[in-house]
């Protein structure tokens, strides 16, 4: 593994974390030159599914930068991204792919602070060494579950209006307690991570709830509850009995990906 | 897809800069291999004439309909090489920029291979980018020269005088019937501003007399459609009788505030002569104050915890030039009475009496409680010479600034009492036959000690108007967490909102003394005039669209756009873009549940695209 040169991608946003690698470089800061950069004009434009994505394409780290928080160049971008990639975060590092995705916040005058991220995210991935993905296919399996968490629509539209509910108000003028809507949202984030390694997790041929709850390590009354929920939506059927157990079949396409 | 690309790579040396630390040949080379590419040169200096002349040259010549330049930043030269490709007829969008200067050559100066294979990778994904690249327009939106005021207080009629004078028609929208605010009932101005009168008639005078200037008193807003340099309001008169339609080019934000009720805080409403401090300097004003022999203020009546959590500012130096005016000007402030034939000082100010109807917006739901408490003969507490005696109970005073702590110092060699006291022991208002008490925790001789007094000014403070949220709703912008407008950035834009063309000033942003309130009045009203003044503003060419087929109006866009420029039309149950308000920051795209938004310039194709190239250059 002495020759291996982490492949890394990074998000940077125009206004501040792309100026401020623009002063690194004017500034003659040298870092590792193992970081790709894709602009982007705001780090609220990075879709946590992209960045599951990245890693799914085969790369071996991924890191987003944006600007300090209160500092962002479309006043509240940031907020949403902090959101998005805490969750994102969280889930990546139950798997194998863990403490592959970070995310920075550095201004256009921190090319020093711009320069020691890289290097240090750099070592972070040299440390890891190569991404598992090729050889691992439970890394690949736990990858896929979390993005397809992110692309739930029901965790996105929670995760969307967090700060509108948090901070400017229901429609009703009431707001919501920080400490209620977070767990609302951790509830949401639970559930559809659930779902989604259930799909994953189940392969093609027809499965049994203690399988499935052995393959993905959730109890199985709450794969009972998934699944129901999950039959409505058409994402699995009942496929026949194993002896007294009945088995379940997850829909083709189901999964994104 | 069905257009032919045919890209153009021109790859520069920067002198030394790239080219003594990247191999610029070998990328070229690489370039020419890349797929849609169909020439790559490189340059000295692509900045340079010649360098801009070699771009323009080959669009035409090899029929280029897209163009990257890989050298430095887009920060600092995007404008150069995208007027190149406009000069040569391709629309500036349909350029690329890879950075290999400051993002490599730069930074990796000791590497040369590892820095050539980085530089290579960038080009790749531009290429990837570029291929994916559609031409956008920008586009213009004229701005109506006038403007909408709300609110006629100090600091609209100011900055209402401050449009007019510029030439802008200004309509200013009072739901009073006379313009003022909250300057109409104060009795002096401290910073030695002295009549609230001698400054407001003439701003009042100026404000019914400007040509410029239409006012439309016991009106409000109602309903308001459209953006920026189109605004459409409604207007309505109070009671109903007629509606007027609007169209201006921006907005002015300046409702001001409201005082502080503090009901159930220190007998404000149990005993008689316990007044807020708008209620005193109302019958300040009229000269109608109960006998003033000694004279307790209670700070911070109501705020900084009580019931609201913020400090008010200015109540700790309007409660020192209320304590100062008692002591010069007692005989004069009483209010007399003719009792048998005989003048006589008011004794009281009776909790059922003290609505004073003249105080505006007011909301009053006023218990009287039981009224009988012991009866005590109380024990004279006036000062031996016959003077007044003035204690102001404080949890520290907060007379910020320079002036005003020289106003501290002043009713300090006026013998006015301060008391300090803690949240966790605040005096206790109490009555004791026809007196009022309060009791305190003196801190330092760590006692419990009881006061007689005449009256208790409880200094509350300002406090959001009841209606705000509805304006805010209706105007879209945000309040904080107290209820005040709040502004786009508390420091870099502090009388702007987010969303463009709306302006706020005065106390309907949170406490202020009127200095501040003016100032920030002209600050609103400069800020105002910029799109005015330029007569139209220019959209942004990178915006969101929204696929209706695919949005379900799930409103999640709508609540996490800054700028109100994203939201679900009633009518289709579908998101719509309103382009002037876009900013193009992309949040909305990278949210939407349903993936129906694309950012322009910044799709989800474009962005994938450039990962994809990346993830492909292993074997490179
Ligand atoms: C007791 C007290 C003492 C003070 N003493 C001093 C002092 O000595 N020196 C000093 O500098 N400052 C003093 N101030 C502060 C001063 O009064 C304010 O700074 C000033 O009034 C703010 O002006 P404004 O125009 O922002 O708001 P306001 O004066 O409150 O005016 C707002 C106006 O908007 C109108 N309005 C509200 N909502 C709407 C609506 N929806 N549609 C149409 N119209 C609407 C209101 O009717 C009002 O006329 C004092 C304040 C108080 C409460």
């Amino acid at each position: 593994m002495a020759d291996f040169e982490p492949r890394i991608l990074g998000f940077l946003c125009n206004w501040c974390s792309y100026a401020g690698a623009d002063l690194a470089g004017v500034s003659r800061m040298q870092y590792p030159t193992n970081l790709r950069v894709v602009r982007v004009m705001c780090s609220g434009r990075v879709d946590p599914v992209v960045v599951a994505d990245t890693l799914l394409k085969g790369l071996d780290g991924v890191i987003v930068t944006g600007c300090h928080i209160n500092d962002c160049h479309y006043i509240s971008g940031n907020f949403h991204t902090q959101k998005r990639m805490q969750l994102l975060i969280e889930l990546i590092d139950q798997t194998p792919m863990r403490g592959r995705v970070r995310l920075e916040w550095v201004s256009a005058s921190e090319g020093t602070r711009f320069a020691a991220v890289m290097k240090d995210f750099t070592d972070t991935i040299r440390a890891l060494g190569p991404t598992p993905l090729g050889t691992d296919q439970a890394a690949r399996t736990a990858l896929l579950a979390v993005r397809d968490t992110f692309s739930s629509p029901h965790l996105r539209n929670v995760m969307g209006k967090y700060f509108h509910l948090t901070e400017r108000g229901t429609v009703y003028g009431w707001k919501l307690e920080p400490a209620r809507m977070e767990k609302a949202l951790r509830e949401v984030l639970r559930a559809e991570h659930a779902r989604a390694l259930i799909i994953h997790n189940a392969g093609t041929a027809p499965v049994t709830v203690p399988r499935l709850a052995e393959l993905t390590r959730i109890p199985a009354a709450e794969i009972v509850r998934h699944l129901s929920v999950m039959m409505k939506q058409s994402k699995v059927s009942l496929a026949g009995h194993d002896g007294a157990d009945p088995l379940f079949q997850v829909a083709p396409g189901a999964g994104v990906g | 897809m069905s257009e032919d690309i045919r890209i153009g790579v021109f790859i520069c040396h920067c002198g030394h800069n790239i080219g003594g630390f990247v191999d610029v040949p070998a990328v070229t080379e690489y370039a020419k291999t890349l797929p849609g590419v169909v020439f790559a040169t490189h340059n000295l200096y692509t900045c340079a004439d010649d360098g801009l002349r070699c771009i323009k040259d080959n669009i035409k010549e090899h029929n280029l309909n897209r163009v990257i330049v890989a050298s430095c930043t887009p920060r600092t030269h995007a404008p150069l090489f995208q007027g190149a490709c406009q000069e040569a007829g391709l629309n500036k969008y349909l350029f690329t920029f890879v950075n290999i200067r400051e993002h490599c050559s730069w930074v990796h100066m000791k590497e040369k291979e590892n820095a050539t294979k980085k530089a290579k990778d960038l080009v790749k994904m531009g290429v990837a980018r570029a291929a994916l690249l559609a031409p956008q327009q920008e586009s213009r939106v004229p701005v109506e020269p006038s403007s909408l005021v709300i609110g006629g207080g100090v600091a609209g009629m100011t900055a209402a005088v401050s449009l007019a004078d510029k030439g802008f028609q200004v309509t200013l929208v009072e739901k009073e019937n006379e313009l003022g605010g909250m300057v109409l009932i104060l009795y002096n101005l401290y910073d030695g501003g002295g009549d609230p009168m001698a400054m407001l008639k003439p701003l009042v005078e100026k404000v019914q007399s400007h040509p410029n200037i239409r006012v439309m008193l016991k009106s409000r807003m109602t309903a308001l459609d459209g953006y920026v340099g189109n605004f459409r309001a409604t207007v309505q008169r109070t009671d109903g009788s007629q509606e007027l339609q609007l169209t201006v080019g921006t907005i002015i934000v300046a409702t001001g505030a409201i005082d502080l009720m503090p009901e159930g805080l220190y007998g404000y409403d149990l005993y008689d002569n316990v007044l807020n401090l708008t209620e005193f300097e109302l019958l300040c004003k009229k000269k109608e104050l109960p006998k003033l022999k000694s004279v307790a203020f209670i700070q911070c009546a109501g705020s900084r915890g009580q019931k609201v959590s913020y400090c008010s500012r200015i109540c700790c130096t309007v409660a020192l030039k209320g304590a100062m005016k008692i002591i010069d000007n007692h005989e004069e402030l009483m209010g007399r009475q003719v009792v048998d034939g005989k003048e006589q000082v008011v004794e009281k100010i009776r909790v059922e009496e003290k609505a004073a109807e003249d105080i505006a917006d007011r909301r009053r739901r006023r218990r009287r409680m039981d009224e009988e408490r012991e009866e005590r003969p109380a024990a004279a507490a006036a000062p031996a010479d016959g003077g007044v005696e003035v204690t102001v109970f404080n949890r520290g005073i907060t007379t910020y600034g320079v002036d005003h702590e020289l106003y501290y110092n002043k009713a300090r060699e006026k013998r006015v009492r301060f008391v300090r006291f803690t949240p966790e022991r605040i005096p206790v208002v109490g009555r004791e036959g026809d007196k009022l008490t309060v009791t305190y925790w003196h801190e330092t001789l760590k006692t419990e000690r009881k006061l007689q007094v005449d009256m208790v000014v409880l200094s509350t403070p300002q406090m959001a108007q009841p209606d705000s949220r509805e304006l805010s709703q209706m105007l879209k912008v945000p309040l904080g967490q107290e209820g005040f407008f709040l502004e786009a950035h508390v420091k870099l834009r502090p009388v702007d909102f987010a969303t463009d063309g709306i302006f706020v000033c005065g106390t309907a942003h949170g406490p202020a003394d009127i200095t501040e309130s003016v100032e920030q009045a002209e600050a609103a009203a400069s800020r105002a005039s910029i799109p005015m003044m330029r007569g139209y503003v220019q959209a942004e060419a990178l915006t969101s669209t929204v696929n209706s087929d695919l949005c379900t109006g799930c409103r999640t866009c709508e609540f996490t756009c800054p700028y109100s420029a994203i939201a679900v039309d009633p009518k289709t149950q579908k998101a719509v873009v309103t382009d002037v308000l876009c900013k193009g920051c992309g949040t909305c795209a990278a949210g939407c549940p349903r993936g129906a938004i694309t950012m322009r310039h910044y799709t989800s194709q474009q962005i994938e695209a450039e990962i994809k190239a990346f993830a492909e250059c292993r074997e490179a």
